[in-house]
């Protein structure tokens, strides 16, 4: 008991929680709460796949090749994919007590969410325009559901950056904020992988 | 392997986080991997419709495993989050597979062709 005892005072010098697992409950809990959204998007994903052929159903599309931009969409990927990589470099800045580079990172990251949040907008825009609304066949409810769904979830992450950097203006964004960075950047790299899989089975993957 | 074992565990793994020139490498190594798959997407109609289709799931779950590993840390955490974020990726893909089988088959023993008209069917 007391090696134990020991064991922990020692690693609470380096910073780790005194938890049952050493991860502190506000990780754990992001944790919970990102293996939930599993369950969230694996709902939408999956009524977007029952509904994949029915693009024609009051529309001229016969297959979903015929509306999608995929050089644009890849483009609009390769943003959020870059976003992961500048808000490793945040945490990394913040770990490092680097509050300048921190702060820059995290608004890049910001940006970097705002540019493809705009690339969906103008998705959505030119999709309007041709014809195919939220209620124009259930092929479109479930398209504009799901993406909509992760729009909306890349919208409150970039609030999330925001906050962190414009909230922590009077009390600093040194290394005892890490763990703060640490769960907006967990959010966020969720968010990208979901996009990972939405980009490969809703917009690359032939149908039949 | 006792509570405190775990904590020293992750203690320890906290220092093998990759420097920021490695997660400069893994950022491009993830967008090459995405060019393969705009590749693969190209060259849809040259190549087998199935080795297409296991080609971009097969690139989706190394991009999905890489961030996951490296950019979220589950590599070097305690292997307690990976089993978390596991056990909800796995329940979804169980749940959905079977509500999307039971579609299908109803489909099936209905005699349609088209699986993917629940609704249109009234």
């Amino acid at each position: 008991m007391a090696n134990a005892t020991v064991t922990v005072d020692t690693h609470d010098d380096h910073g780790h929680p005194d938890t049952n697992t050493g991860i502190s409950n506000n990780k754990l809990a992001m944790w919970l709460f990102l293996a939930s959204d599993c369950l969230l998007f694996g709902a939408l994903i999956s009524t977007f796949l029952l509904y994949r052929t029915n693009i024609s159903d009051n529309t001229q599309f016969t297959s979903p090749s015929d509306v999608f931009d995929i050089p644009f969409t890849s483009l609009s990927s390769f943003v959020l994919l870059m976003s992961s990589l500048t808000m490793v470099l945040a945490l990394s800045a913040v770990n490092r007590d680097d509050e300048r580079a921190g702060r820059i990172w995290l608004l890049t990251t910001a940006l970097l969410g705002t540019v493809f949040i705009g690339g969906q907008v103008y998705e959505f825009t030119v999709f309007n325009a041709e014809g195919l609304g939220y209620s124009t066949n259930t092929w479109t409810s479930a398209f504009f559901t799901l993406t909509g769904f992760h729009g909306v979830h890349v919208s409150v992450g970039i609030l999330l950056l925001l906050g962190t950097v414009f909230g922590t203006r009077n009390s600093g964004l040194g290394k005892e904020k890490s763990g703060s960075v640490e769960l907006v950047g967990l959010y966020w790299h969720f968010v990208d992988i979901v996009w990972v899989i939405i980009f490969t089975v809703i917009y690359l993957i032939p149908i039949g | 392997m006792t509570a405190i074992d775990n904590h020293v565990e992750s203690h320890d793994a906290d220092h093998d986080h990759p420097t920021d020139r490695k997660y400069v490498t893994i950022a491009l190594i993830l967008g090459a991997l995405t060019a393969v798959e705009i590749v693969l997407f190209v060259l849809e109609d040259d190549l087998p419709r199935a080795s297409v289709k296991l080609g971009l799931i097969g690139l989706m779950i190394v991009k999905f495993w890489i961030v996951g590993a490296y950019f979220m840390h589950l590599k070097f955490d305690n292997p307690v989050l990976t089993q978390l974020f596991l056990f909800g990726l796995v329940l979804a893909l169980i749940v959905y597979f079977i509500m999307m089988s039971t579609f299908e088959f109803s489909f099936w023993n209905d005699g349609l062709d088209d699986p993917g008209l629940p609704i249109s069917r009234s």
